[in-house]
């Protein structure tokens, strides 16, 4: 029996989140115990994940009171956070999981292993302070996902890597309340029974209104057109979901009045809304933590990905779900939105009421094609060797953008699991040709500049090997190579990981520190003919997928290889 | 002793037969009715404990605007209020609570210290003061202790370790930063772990590391794409 504390000092939606990991850990070994460590304030969250054996809090919002009110000793905050983790700092655990991520996960991750037993899963800080890595997985997690432009993986994914757990979706991950449950059930059975008596079979849509931040909200007027496009539809009910807060229910109310008042709204709390979404079909939501509670409980969903939400890292998993977004290629997933910036209000409505429509019939009936607007795509979560991609299902995304991360992601599975990547090229062989041929030229051309700047750096480290006066070349060209990371092309994925490596050396002597790097950039080399293989596999795939077409369909321009 | 505490002082009588104590010729209540100009007090300060069910009032006297701001709560919030009340006289404190003038219960806590820093360092009241109490000053009391109430309510708490020590209930992390200079403050302190520290080999070091992150955290939209 092993004793795990999963550290987690992310938001809510990141708390249910952690549920998926938190199950497979379980699953993979039953006797397995999981404790988890969060903010106080999230601590009803942790709670209702099956499956923790207990949950410790840090009082955030007090420390940060004592340390930064004036009036305060320094000495209480320090006793609040001390008295805070003292039960996680004197138990002995098997593994630590730092899942945020963050300083102070980072931090409580070194106090809990360094100079003893137990192992960690993702970084940590050594006693010189440089980060540590458990795996290639958290330098993934730590430097791939947080720089490279084309998401290749998503969260879960890597958290599931990292601690080498099988990612099986559940759908009994989340405690519900039986009177929640009874209730639920009985409302929306006594309203799937009146429309009956109607003559309609209805599938009850739920529309959670409102996120943290305005920028990801889906605008009002889209939302109000939606409502007034399913009730025009026999089949489907909308039922308006809010949480129990005077913003939420003005909005609910807001919409109401256009239809009046005849909407039926579900006012649900944490503890609640597990409830609620067990009981309906499906649930139209931005990114908010209804998305991750109805992931938990098997609903799909629809996500209307918009704003800064993490379209690729932290998207809905259940691949019974849809994300709707506009081209990737026109987001900027940066945080911080304003109030006066244009761009992100006039993009959050090109998603139109229509597009999410079309997206609830193809969901709930697959013989339904999906119709969407200019720039709109949707995406269908697909399983595959390293975990849940978004697959492209329809609509229009750059093909550049499409390449970059598809391909990004048979790179991690060639070279992290020796997988086949050949369902992803079958995606891909679907776009344009020339976009392709565009794609592949300029990649090659990166993957050559690249291995020129490898190469230089190879030879000036072995010519400084012989002449420490050549020391300051090789810095030159270590930087040049290190270039490579910031390009944003496949061969910056391996570059990531170089530059990760190098970062954090954590030799003593500088004959240790050039042992060390040479064996870093051999490893690169390795890695950059992965990436030039890839290119070549693909290229060939879609040769041979063009020329089968026309063989099968002759038309006299398909026949050229790409 | 405090300066409050060497004040001329002495009790006289109301017409209603209340006690009424005098400090330097200052009645701290109604020589008349000290109920009613109670009453008073409560009518006036009615719309704040309306608002919030913690009351943080300057001034003790002999009780009987606490009597009745506490019966006013009652009404307002049953049993779920909390009242605290700062006395800089121990001679009047010590009078108030010997005549039993005080109606007192869980709900009420009274405390006089010499000194403004000595309220500070106690833990029930900070725990008090983190609830965002509301104030109320007792006019009478106020007055007499202008000096005392300004300090208190400009407090700062001073930042060297010497004085931090004395509120550090954790013997590992006193005898820790107790091998600092005193006179430096909590934050030379993390900062020197944090940038001129070349080893951490003690794990109160990477607890006060992990402590320093607090308030300085990037929320979860850090991982964005």
């Amino acid at each position: 029996m092993s004793d795990i504390l999963l550290i987690n000092f992310k938001r809510l939606g990141d708390i249910y989140s952690s549920a998926h990991l938190i199950q497979s850990i379980v699953t993979k070994d039953p006797s397995t115990k999981v404790s988890i460590l969060v903010f106080k304030e999230f601590e009803l969250a942790a709670r209702s994940i099956k499956n923790v054996a207990n949950v410790y809090t840090v009082n955030r919002k007090e420390i940060e009171t004592l340390k930064k009110n004036r009036i305060y000793s320094n000495g209480f905050a320090l006793n609040s956070f001390f008295d805070d983790i003292n039960d996680i700092a004197n138990l002995k655990w098997d593994q630590v999981i730092n899942y945020s991520n963050d300083r102070l996960s980072t931090y409580l991750t070194s106090l809990l292993t360094i100079g003893s037993k137990p192992e960690y899963a993702g970084i940590r800080f050594t006693k010189r302070q440089t980060v540590e890595y458990s795996s290639i997985w958290s330098i993934i997690f730590n430097d791939v996902l947080t720089s490279y432009k084309y998401t290749p993986v998503n969260f879960n994914d890597a958290y599931h890597h990292l601690i080498g757990a099988q990612f099986q979706i559940s759908e009994d991950s989340i405690k519900t309340n039986a009177k929640y449950n009874e209730s639920a059930f009985k409302n929306f059975t006594q309203l799937r029974e009146a429309e009956a008596r109607s003559g309609n079979q209805i599938k009850l849509v739920g529309i959670q209104l409102k996120t943290s931040r305005a920028s990801k909200d889906i605008p009002m007027e889209t939302l109000t057109v939606l409502v007034n496009k399913i009730l025009d539809c026999p089949e489907l009910y909308p039922i308006l979901l809010v949480a129990p807060s005077q913003e939420e229910k003005a909005i609910a109310n807001k919409i109401n009045e256009h239809f009046d008042n005849s909407l039926v709204s579900v006012e649900a709390d944490l503890k609640a809304l597990p409830s609620v979404l067990i009981n309906l079909d499906l649930v139209i939501t931005p990114d908010t933590l209804t998305k991750h509670m109805a992931d938990l409980v098997d609903t799909p969903v629809i996500e209307v990905s918009l704003g800064e939400a993490p379209l690729f890292k932290q998207a809905t998993v259940n691949p019974q779900s849809i994300v709707l977004s506009v081209d990737p290629a026109l987001r900027e997933f940066s945080v911080k939105k304003t109030d006066s910036d244009l761009i992100w209000k006039n993009q959050n409505k090109m998603i139109e009421a229509a597009d999410i429509l079309s997206a609830v019939f193809y969901l709930l009936n697959e013989n339904t094609a999906l119709n969407l607007g200019q720039r709109v795509c949707a995406y269908q979560p697909v399983r595959d060797g390293l975990g849940y991609r978004l697959k492209l299902i329809a609509g229009e995304s750059d093909p550049q953008w499409e390449l970059a991360r598809q391909l990004g992601r048979c790179y991690m599975m060639k070279s992290l699991t020796g997988l086949k990547t050949d369902e992803i090229f079958s995606d891909l062989v679907e776009l344009p040709r020339q976009q392709i041929r565009k794609w592949l030229d300029g990649e090659k051309a990166k993957v050559s500049e690249a291995s020129k700047n490898l190469l230089g750096a190879i030879r000036s480290l072995l010519q400084a090997g012989e002449n420490s006066a050549k020391g300051g070349d090789f810095v030159r060209s270590l930087d040049k190579l290190l270039l490579s990371s910031e390009t944003d092309s496949l061969v910056s994925l391996p570059s990531l990981w170089f530059r990760a490596n190098i970062e954090s050396l954590n030799s003593t002597t500088l004959e240790e520190n050039i042992k060390e790097v040479e064996g870093l950039l051999y490893k690169l080399k390795g890695e950059y003919q992965k990436v030039f293989d890839l290119l070549k596999d693909f290229e060939n795939f879609a040769n041979k997928e063009r020329i089968l077409r026309a063989t099968q369909n002759p038309t006299p321009s398909e026949v050229a290889p790409a | 002793m405090s300066s409050a505490d060497l004040l001329p002082y002495e009790i006289k009588i109301s017409k209603t037969e209340q006690k009424v104590p005098v400090v330097e010729g200052v009645h701290l209540h109604s020589i008349y009715n000290p109920d009613r100009e109670a009453e008073g007090f409560v009518a006036k300060h009615l719309d704040s404990i309306k608002d919030n069910s913690k009351v943080l009032i300057l001034g003790l006297g002999f009780g009987y605007h606490v009597n009745h701001i506490v019966q006013k709560l009652k009404q307002l919030y049953g049993t779920a209020f909390e009242v605290c009340v700062i006395e800089p006289n121990r001679q009047v404190y010590n009078d108030c609570l010997s005549l039993n003038n005080l109606n007192l219960s869980e709900n009420i806590s009274v405390h006089c210290f010499d000194h403004v820093d000595s309220f500070y360092r106690e833990l029930g009241i900070v725990n008090f003061l983190k609830e965002k109490p509301v104030v109320l000053m007792h006019p009478a009391s106020y007055n007499l202790y202008q000096n005392f109430f300004r300090e208190f309510l400009t407090y700062k708490a001073p930042r060297d370790i010497r004085h931090i020590l004395d509120s550090i209930s954790n013997p590992e992390v006193k005898s820790y930063l107790n091998s600092y200079s005193s006179a430096l403050t909590l934050d030379h302190v993390l900062d020197q772990l944090k940038n001129e520290t070349p080893i951490i080999d003690n794990p109160v070091e990477f607890a006060l590391l992990a402590f320093n992150e607090i308030g300085s955290l990037s929320t979860c939209e850090e991982s964005h794409e």
